[in-house]
């Protein structure tokens, strides 16, 4: 804030004084009045003083970034979760053996030096950069990282899916790691540095608090990485506060923050006004009305990238009407794409060639895409038995995500121009999953959306098609089912050759776009409000939701 | 007051087993799968299965209520799904901060509203009774978030004299906790700045917490105050050459407060629950604020557990203010009394 607090608070004084001085009065009086002044004037400059000082975004001399969250963290454990919120904090204080590059999917080393991965023999080795320690001492050397890599499997959550195919661990010397896999698995190398990838833990922290469960409990709230900031504070729901790691491998001797601090604003408007006012430099999780208006806003821009996350509307392929694959096609022509990009998403999204976004590898811009042409979707309809619609359909949505009802409110208009009588219904979102995963009560449409932890097809294919990901298996909640589908998908995460991999994908997008289980809406743009004065900001669409703090500066 | 005061003792843990049992009831009667939610999108089946096992989700209804009330008979009040912690843990950490902002309202309750209160009653019909009595329908009659709102837009961003949300700033480190209670806390640590910070993050919370309440405060001791001006006595007093002063200090002040009190009492739980919206608008991270996010997550453990906390202490509250009754006013006792 400004300094005009403490020029007010001299004012006051310069008034009580001259009061005291004109005012007849005992000499009891005078005490007690001198007295109830000191009181007042002392508690109102420490007031002031506060509330005057503590909200400069970047503090003095820029040593301190402010950011704030609309969304609270599930854990400070990297190893346990597959939240959005949590890795903000992570990536603070945390680092893994490799990184993807700049703003690519391409991957490079980052605590290792360099990495192999012999296909043929299924062995992964990382050799170590040398000199590297946690903020407590300990050494990142080759027993940390099997340490690691042995708490990630034996707590079984967070990327411990995408590690399985490890099957043994050797450490022939201290800065060399031998993985020994069961075959090939796309998508393995991912889970060493994607944004929930395998995050390093100080072998020492994971020793002394390791009781019954690898130091969950410990390290839920407490946190020791090799990153460039070590974790100051954290209070939950309220903030956490980053020091920088003195000893950082990396150094501090370009443009960086001395202090991080994340707060947590669960009001959407205050986190607005903060941003607003220059109290805080980042406002993450902003509703998208919120973050479009921001973008007219004087000393605030609003970061505008493509990124991984896709939008579709998912209709129930098990039962009703929409079991057939026809007028599924039909319902896929008579949706108003360019409505719910240009104006309910304000223009930050395009209608993909199926259900890869278009930066993503793998993506097939020569794939049919589904226009909106009404006329054609009502004579599918006929030629599929329902002249002029004549049956009902639900859509559920879930609390929170700001783009489903407007969604849902354009498909039921649209669906109303074809006779399909749409209604639509609001759902917590644990009820809207709950619902979803069981096939016997699932049988509606429903808006959802996906992005990726693993940067390959495999990972929306899977989950979203799969007859194995049906329902709490995965996120195949449309029960969507096809065994050549299936044959290929597999075919293609054991395929070591890239570009036959790519062809497998390929042809599985292929048969999902003709079976239409979903439309596929939106491909969205990240948008992120910051402070016009951050600089520095590198957003890679694999670190959704996260700014690297040591790149960042004014 | 004996009497009383062992009555209400056996009904404490009745009411309480009660609430137990229709919160749990009521919380598994919406369809919801937390651990899925919890787990997130990417999560394989075998995740999901494994949290589901971990919080004990996969046995029957019945079974994981007699876990929860053996575990409560131990004083354990079960993991919380969303924050991944004992639940005793979290309302330890999370509970100080709204007793703090509802102690923050309560004093600016009691320190405008009964003196606003006294003057529109000793001033009757006159111009500041008017204002007065407009003023407190006004606070009444305002949404707490739009009001919080409305403050933060005054205070924050026009006047820049105020912070707009959260505990304490951004500068200053969270003080050890000894009571949880930030400005205090922070006084024991000998950190002003602390002190400062969390003092003035403390003001807007608690005006926009309090404002309905001055509102009923105001109203009931100004009829209070009305209804006591008229009694007979007061003119025997006066008859008598008592000063206007003595008679409203003696005998209006003590005699209208009485029924304020019980108001008073009741306004802790008002405040209490209202202090859940006070909580989000102003990301105030108490237990409000925790208990928003546990009905979200369809978080079981940690929803029992305030609601229990919360009803505990509406009947700890409610039994305070009947013993204080009893204590301002004689009479009662004497008529409970003469009834058993």
């Amino acid at each position: 804030m400004t300094p005009e607090p403490v020029l007010r608070d001299d004012a006051n004084r310069g008034q009580l004084i001259d009061e005291l001085l004109r005012t007849p009065m005992s000499r009891r009086d005078a005490l007690r009045r001198g007295g109830m002044a000191g009181l007042a004037l002392t508690g109102m400059s420490t007031l002031l003083a506060a509330c005057g000082g503590g909200s400069t975004a970047s503090g003095s001399g820029a040593q301190q970034l402010v950011m704030s969250s609309g969304a609270t963290p599930v854990t400070l454990d990297p190893m346990t979760s597959l939240d959005g919120q949590s890795p903000l904090l992570w990536r603070c204080v945390y680092e893994t053996l490799l990184e993807f590059k700049g703003s690519s999917t391409d991957l490079e080393p980052h605590l290792a030096k360099a990495y192999e991965y012999d296909t043929k023999a299924n062995r992964l080795v990382f050799h170590l950069r040398d000199g590297i320690t946690f903020t407590d001492g300990a050494a990142l050397d080759a027993a940390a990282v099997k340490l690691n890599v042995e708490r990630q499997m034996a707590v079984n959550q967070g990327i411990a899916y995408a590690l399985a195919p490890i099957k043994k661990i050797e450490t022939p010397d201290a800065s060399t790691v031998v993985l020994h896999t069961s075959g090939y698995s796309d998508g393995l190398l991912d889970g060493f540095a994607s944004l929930y990838g395998l995050y390093l833990i100080s072998p020492k922290a994971i020793q002394d608090h390791k009781g019954k469960d690898w130091a969950q409990s410990w390290l839920r709230s407490n946190m020791v990485g090799t990153g460039p900031y070590q974790l100051e504070n954290y209070a939950l729901n309220q903030q956490a506060a980053f020091t920088k790691h003195d000893k950082y491998w990396g150094g501090f001797s370009g443009p960086h923050f001395e202090r991080v601090v994340v707060q947590y604003v669960n009001d959407a408007s205050s986190e607005r006004l903060q941003l607003e006012r220059g109290t805080s430099s980042v406002a993450f999780f902003l509703p998208d009305d919120d973050v479009y208006a921001m973008r007219d806003e004087q000393g605030v821009d609003v970061l505008n990238r493509p990124a991984f996350t896709t939008y579709y509307i998912g209709l129930p392929c098990h039962t009703g009407p929409t079991a057939d694959k026809r007028v599924r096609q039909a319902i896929s022509y008579g949706f108003d794409y360019d409505t719910a990009n240009k104006h309910i998403l304000n223009g930050t999204a395009t209608q993909p060639h199926g259900p890869l976004p278009h930066t993503f590898p793998g993506y097939d811009a020569s794939l049919p895409r589904y226009e909106y042409d009404p006329d054609r979707a009502r004579k599918m309809l006929a030629d599929a038995g329902h002249e002029g619609g004549g049956f009902e359909l639900k859509y559920i949505y879930e609390s929170g995500y700001y783009w489903k009802r407007p969604f849902g409110e354009l498909f039921q208009a649209n669906m109303k121009d074809l006779g399909i009588t749409v209604s639509t219904q609001e759902l917590s979102p644990s009820t809207w999953a709950a619902k979803l995963q069981d096939k016997s009560s699932a049988n509606e449409a429903y808006g959802v959306a996906w992005w990726p932890s693993l940067a390959t097809p495999f990972d929306f294919l899977w989950t979203l098609f799969a007859t194995s990901a049906q329902g709490s298996s995965g996120y195949n909640f449309t029960y969507y089912s096809n065994k050549t589908f299936d044959g290929l998908l597999d075919q293609a995460t054991s395929e070591v050759d890239k570009a036959k991999r790519m062809a497998l994908y390929q042809r599985c997008q292929q048969i999902v776009v003709d079976d239409a289980p979903y439309l596929y809406i939106s491909d969205v743009n990240y948008l992120l409000p910051m402070a016009s004065s951050l600089k520095g900001a590198v957003f890679n669409p694999m670190y959704l939701n996260v700014l690297d703090p040591y790149e960042l500066h004014t | 007051m004996l009497r009383l005061l062992k009555r209400r003792l056996i009904a404490f843990p009745i009411v309480l087993f009660g609430m137990s049992l229709m919160t749990f009831a009521l919380t598994h009667l919406v369809p919801g799968d937390p651990a899925r939610l919890l787990a997130g999108p990417h999560a394989s089946a075998a995740q999901v299965a494994e949290l589901r096992h971990q919080y004990g989700f996969d046995q029957s209804l019945p079974a994981q209520y007699a876990t929860y009330m053996g575990d409560l008979a131990h004083g354990d009040l079960g993991m919380s799904i969303t924050t991944r912690r004992p639940v005793t843990e979290d309302i330890a950490q999370f509970f100080p901060a709204t007793i703090e902002l509802t102690v923050a309202a309560l004093l600016l309750v009691a320190l405008i509203g009964l003196p606003l209160g006294l003057a529109a009653g000793l001033l009757k019909g006159r111009m500041p009774d008017h204002l007065i009595r407009l003023l407190s329908i006004s606070a009444v009659s305002m949404p707490v978030f739009w009001l919080g709102i409305v403050l933060q837009i005054i205070f924050y961003e026009k006047l820049a004299i105020l912070p707009a949300s959260g505990r304490i700033g951004e500068l200053s480190i969270p003080p050890a906790h000894v009571t949880g209670f930030y400005v205090l806390d922070s006084l024991f640590a000998g950190d002003f700045a602390a002190f400062g910070s969390a003092l003035a993050h403390l003001v807007l919370p608690a005006f926009t917490l309090a404002a309905g309440s001055l509102a009923v405060i105001t109203r009931m001791t100004r009829a209070s105050v009305v209804e006591t001006s008229e009694a007979d006595h007061l003119r025997a007093a006066r008859a008598k050459g008592l000063s206007n002063g003595l008679v409203i200090r003696r005998h209006v002040v003590r005699n209208a407060l009485l029924p304020v009190t019980t108001v008073f009492g009741l306004q802790v739980g008002t405040l209490l629950a209202g202090s859940i919206l006070t909580e989000v608008v102003f990301s105030w991270p108490g237990i409000g604020l925790y208990a928003v996010n546990a009905i979200s997550n369809l978080d079981y453990t940690a929803i029992m557990g305030v609601t229990l906390l919360i009803s505990a202490i509406y009947l700890a509250v409610n039994l305070v203010t009947d013993l204080l009754y009893l204590l301002l006013d004689p009479r009662i006792a004497d008529a409970q009394e003469a009834m058993a």
